[in-house]
């Protein structure tokens, strides 16, 4: 951490987060030599610096209650007009005003450094050395932290510190809000005493408060002095309470105790806890711009990927411990389902041994058995069609039988003769057949005199009786000796029998052959 | 933010560091799922093999009874044509024997190559493979009863296992065979099986 004062600053090196040790560089070239080459043996770690120079201005502002890129616009506008020629700003929001029927603008307190150049030299020796700059902080901004640490809640609260690098600073908070900070040179110890010169500047203070009405009414002013040793006993003599104001004197080293300095800190001087409160909880607002933080984003970026190459590695050997372990496991379990398979193995041998050899397992043995009576349980052939059909023929002997076609099949629609699945499917399939064996028989009913009527008729008792034989599915008369269709042509002789003229017909007769038929 | 040299030169270290991590992670990684992996498939393998052992050892018992109920069938089937290779020339000759003795006027046949036979129902075949030997017999016979003896003929000498598939009749007409009443066309399908990318063989 470098506190940085008008005419030096102070490089406060810290152990495990906190200050242990602190180096002095004056301001001038000499002073930035030698911080120049302190910077360039020391390692390259951040460093935060704080401020603390009476070139601070702070303003009272009100602005729209507006976020994000007009939120910064309107800020940017504000500074250009107030503290022109200065890179170093900062806003602290301090809540919003009340509305009475108006528009509840937020309350800022707009502070800058109206003379960079004080700072300038310190940072740009900090980037010429690439050292991450984690940020450049106000000591009256920081101030708010000490607050907390003091438990200073009252409405009114002047805290006051001296700081060895830069003099008397006076920081006045309404409400818990940084309203106005005052710098004074502070006097060489002992060359003026020391509790009335403090007095009398916070005599100053306060008619300035008063003059611009910062202070409410309905409170005292708690004055919270930092000193340590004689000087706060001096205080203490000098400081008596009134009703409008309250004094608390605050000793330095206990407060470094309770901020777990490393460093001794018995001093009237404030630096150091100023300096641990920055290390602690910096503030957000602060005054460096984007690229004088850029060594400082890479820094955290080299970290970043330092952290994630660490975290990676460490995941991945974990999981890989644990699925080395698994595996190893694995392998014990593979070892022993090894052992005790070469042991049934041999087992199974010795039990085998006493069987017959047999060309294929003795299981497949059985299934061959299942498979050829499954084929003699579907095996087919004609005789049983051909007596159907026979028995019947015997009933009728004006049927003459010319021609048979017969097949076997497990669709009840299919044709005798075809190669392909038949197109309809008027027959659904009945589960108490397995298949079916389908004919289709053409014959002649002679003698035929020309009496259509009579031999339709035969036709018809041929068909009947076979449709009332056992397992028929199906009788279908295919053609009759004369087409009675409408959409058919017929042509004949009707008067006179002609010789040679015949009644053709054709029957389809679907026989059902059950389960276990043909089992043999 | 943009990155200049000089940002390379601070980042590059830590870059290095990462992609070193993750090079070896996914090394360790891989190498030890490439090891979990190899030992999963040993357990596997040698856990299969246990349980196809152990499952055998049970059942030895088992098997000496199938082997004592059915060995003797699949023998004989074996001796029939039906399981191993079909016996075409038994076949032939079964027919000629046949048509002798039934005094045919004419018997002609036509054997396809044999091929795996597809079932139009469903067949668990197992370990086998059901091949089917299809036969056109062209047949002239002297009455409807010559059919059903060849049948039967075959049926009982020839060795194998035969279903007729289609079979055609019809009176017999000028161009047919002298002597003969009717003439039949029929196909028959001779059925084997055989073991699955191997042959049986006693």
């Amino acid at each position: 951490m470098l506190l940085v004062a008008a005419d030096r600053a102070t490089l406060y090196l810290a152990r495990g987060g906190r200050v242990a040790d602190a180096l002095q560089f004056p301001a001038g070239d000499e002073g930035l030599t030698s911080f120049a080459r302190y910077l360039a043996a020391a390692p390259a770690t951040p460093i935060t610096l704080l401020v603390d120079v009476v070139e601070e201005e702070y303003r009272q502002d009100t602005m729209p209650h507006v976020f994000g890129a007009d939120r910064r616009a309107v800020l940017g506008r504000k500074f250009a007009r107030l503290f022109r020629g200065t890179p170093y700003w900062l806003a602290l929001a301090q809540g919003r005003e009340h509305g009475n029927g108006r528009r509840r603008d937020d309350r800022v307190l707009l502070a800058a450094l109206t003379r960079p150049e004080v700072v300038t030299p310190w940072v740009t020796e900090l980037i010429m050395q690439r050292v991450p700059i984690v940020g450049i902080h106000s000591l009256p901004v920081l101030s708010r932290e000490l607050l907390k640490q003091l438990g200073a809640k009252g409405q009114n609260v002047l805290l006051i510190s001296v700081q060895q690098a830069s003099g008397l600073r006076q920081t006045f908070f309404r409400d818990g809000h940084l309203k106005i900070s005052r710098l004074a040179a502070m006097p060489r110890p002992g060359t003026v005493p020391y509790a009335s010169y403090v007095t009398s500047e916070l005599d100053k203070l306060r008619r300035y408060l008063n003059s611009l009405a910062l202070s409410s009414r309905e409170g005292p002013l708690e004055v919270y002095l930092l000193s340590h040793g004689d000087m706060l006993a001096e205080l203490e003599q000098e400081c008596r309470d009134t009703d409008t104001e309250h004094y608390k004197l605050v000793d330095i080293a206990q407060l470094a105790r309770k901020l777990k300095i490393a460093a001794d800190a018995s001093t009237p001087y404030s630096d150091m806890l100023f300096a641990q409160l920055l290390l602690d909880a910096p503030p957000r607002e602060q005054y460096a711009q984007a690229f004088e933080t850029r060594y400082y984003r890479l820094h955290q970026t080299r970290l970043g990927l330092l952290g994630a190459g660490i975290v990676v590695l460490l995941l991945s050997t974990a999981y890989s411990t644990l699925e080395f372990v698994e595996a190893l496991g694995l392998k014990q379990q593979a070892l022993d389902a090894a052992q005790k398979a070469n042991f049934y193995t041999e087992r199974f041998e010795l039990a085998r041994r006493g069987l017959p050899p047999t060309p294929v397992a003795p299981e497949d043995i059985k299934q061959a058995g299942d498979v050829v009576a499954a084929l003699q349980a579907r095996r087919s052939d004609p005789l049983r069609w051909l007596t159907a059909v026979g028995v019947q023929l015997t009933q009728a002997p004006n049927i003459r039988l010319d021609d048979v076609q017969w097949t076997v099949s497990v669709d009840p629609n299919w044709i005798p003769g075809a190669t392909t699945p038949p197109e309809s499917a008027p027959l659904t399939r009945d589960p108490r057949y397995t298949q079916y064996e389908i004919g289709v028989l053409h014959g002649i009913v002679t003698p035929f005199e020309g009496d259509y009527r009579a031999a339709i008729a035969r036709v018809d008792a041929l068909a009947a009786a076979l449709r009332a034989g056992k397992h028929a599915v199906d009788v279908d008369v295919i053609e009759y000796p004369l087409d009675l269709k409408p959409s058919s042509s017929v042509s004949g002789v009707a008067r006179e029998t002609v010789a040679g003229q015949s009644a053709k017909f054709a029957l389809k007769l679907v026989l059902g052959v059950p389960n276990g038929l043909h089992k043999s | 933010m943009g990155y200049t040299r000089a940002d390379w030169s601070i980042l590059r270290g830590a870059l290095g560091m990462f992609v070193i991590c993750v090079l070896l992670s996914t090394i360790m990684l891989g190498g030890t799922h490439y090891f979990a992996e190899g030992m999963a498939s040993e357990f596997r393998s040698h856990h299969g093999r246990f349980r196809d052992a152990s499952r055998k050892y049970l059942a030895v018992d088992e098997e000496e009874r199938t082997i004592a109920e059915h060995y003797p069938a699949f023998v004989e089937l074996y001796r029939r044509g039906v399981i191993g290779d079909e016996h075409r020339l038994a076949w032939v000759e079964a027919l000629r024997a046949a048509a002798v003795e039934l005094q045919l006027p004419a018997l002609n046949f036509e054997i396809e190559p044999q091929r795996v036979y597809a079932p139009d129902f469903p067949l668990n075949t197992g370990a086998f493979d059901v091949r089917v030997s299809r036969m056109a017999l062209g047949l002239g016979l002297l009455h409807e009863g010559d059919l059903e003896r060849l049948l039967a003929r075959l049926g009982a000498r020839a060795e194998g296992l035969y279903s007729v598939r289609d079979c055609a009749m019809r009176r017999a007409t000028r161009g047919s065979q002298p002597g003969s009443k009717l003439s039949a066309e029929c196909v028959l399908e001779w059925y084997t099986l055989e073991l699955r990318g191997s042959r049986i063989r006693l």
